[in-house]
């Protein structure tokens, strides 16, 4: 990690030794002490997004803090967040600080700062119900039988959906599993893909939101096979539906077997949302701290010490990760789809 | 420990992420070739085939992923 390795670099010290300024100026402040701040925090250059033109540069720009805390901690894009956090508005007597230190307070015990520091993620994600919800509200606000362009768009949306997850559930049953899949979606869509906006975080960043969502799935898969087969039917199929004196003797085999593949269908699902959204956060932290680094190594003969913004080496990656981001949603709820067919009658077949 | 134990460990885990890719890498050339030949023989069902594919390679995917995530395991004391 480049903790170790900068000093080789040239213009990592530079770029490490340029922000003790702000981060250790004012006293007491609690994002400094406290472990859950990540300490490679990066900053990048913001015009070359072509929005937010009047973002300067933050106390975050060093890249590679060489403050010893948060030696642990995984690279990462600067959200609202930290940089509030970290601001010097964030000062003692503030209105800001009180805010801040409400939502965010520093914390000894660390069982309660591991669970503080899930408090970003919270906060992304009601953005992001926000968002699904005053968009879809806007769009139905006036049904319209000639619907407008909002309208029509998010029709086309849910209509594209719709006939997808149908075509898996068959049309008779299907509707009333419609909801939840569909809610899903885009949720978890709007969730990675704010990632990707300067200033804000993905809130399925975490492995502790991730397997929320698993157990969301896996609790309405269990529920609606118990409810649309009885518990009868239900335990049977969980025993393999056996048929003479042979299977019945293989039974208990069955139901632990059985037990343990419904048990892991939630966690590989929220493993593989996890894995392809953290891993294109760390992936864009990476190269935004890389594309400072170059600037700072570009600029050093120059005579420029202090490397605040950067050539952002990131970029082309946004478009990756915004693939990688639908993708991971599609298939989420994609696949529990699929495992609320599996725990349906499966005599559907003849059509 | 001493230094040439550590720089064997740092080692260890871009190796495993290698190899990982490495099958990963052959799952995903075998499935995009399957859907490429079948596209080629029905042209008019390529809407299909191109989801169906995608969605293949997601899971095959995933196992890398996981992969990974080990190594953010390790590394960053989960």
């Amino acid at each position: 990690m480049p903790t170790h390795d900068a000093s080789e670099i040239p213009g990592g010290e530079d770029a490490r030794s340029g922000h003790d300024g702000p981060a250790d100026g004012s006293p007491a402040q609690p994002s400094d002490a406290s472990p859950r701040v990540p300490a490679h925090e990066v900053e990048t250059d913001r015009a070359a997004h072509g929005g937010d033109q009047g973002a300067g540069p933050d106390a975050g720009g060093g890249g590679a803090h060489a403050g010893g805390h948060g030696e642990g901690e995984a690279p990462e894009l600067e959200n609202l967040w930290n940089i509030l956090a970290k601001s010097p508005l964030n000062k003692e007597g503030t209105a800001t600080h009180r805010v801040i230190k409400h939502f965010d307070p520093y914390v000894e015990d660390p069982t309660q700062a591991s669970l503080h520091k899930m408090n970003q993620n919270v906060f992304f994600s009601l953005i992001s119900v926000g968002v699904v919800w005053y968009v879809l509200w806007l769009a139905m606000r006036r049904r319209a039988m000639i619907p407008g362009r909002l309208q029509s768009a998010v029709e086309m949306v849910v209509e594209t959906l719709s006939n997808f997850f149908l075509g898996i559930l068959g049309e008779k049953h299907g509707r009333r599993y419609l909801p939840f899949l569909l809610a899903l979606f885009l949720f978890i869509l709007v969730n990675n893909l704010l990632g990707l906006v300067p200033f804000m975080k993905s809130s399925t960043n975490l492995f502790q939101s991730n397997i929320v969502l698993g157990l969301c799935v896996f609790f309405y898969v269990q529920y609606s096979g118990l409810r649309y087969n009885g518990p009868k039917k239900y335990f049977l199929h969980m025993v393999g539906n056996p048929e003479g004196a042979v299977m019945w003797l293989m039974s208990p085999l069955m139901l632990v077997l059985e037990v343990l593949g419904e048990l892991i269908k939630p966690v590989s699902l929220s493993l593989r949302l996890f894995g392809n959204i953290m891993g294109e956060d760390i992936l864009l932290g990476v190269f935004a701290m890389l594309g400072i680094m170059v600037t700072g190594a570009l600029l050093r003969p120059v005579g420029i010490e202090h490397v605040w913004l950067g050539i952002p080496l990131h970029f082309p990656f946004l478009f990756l990760a915004a693939l990688t981001s639908t993708i991971q949603a599609l298939i989420f709820s994609l696949l529990s789809c699929v495992y609320i067919l599996l725990m349906l009658p499966h005599d559907e077949e003849e059509r | 420990m001493p230094n040439e134990t550590i720089n064997l460990v740092k080692l260890a885990y871009p190796l495993a992420l290698g190899m990982a890719a490495i099958g990963s890498a052959y799952g995903l050339g075998r499935a995009v070739s399957a859907a490429m030949e079948a596209m080629a023989r029905q042209p008019e069902a390529s809407g299909k085939i191109q989801t169906a594919m995608i969605i293949g390679c997601a899971f095959i995917e995933a196992l890398t992923i996981y992969a990974l995530i080990s190594i953010f395991l390790v590394r960053f004391g989960g």
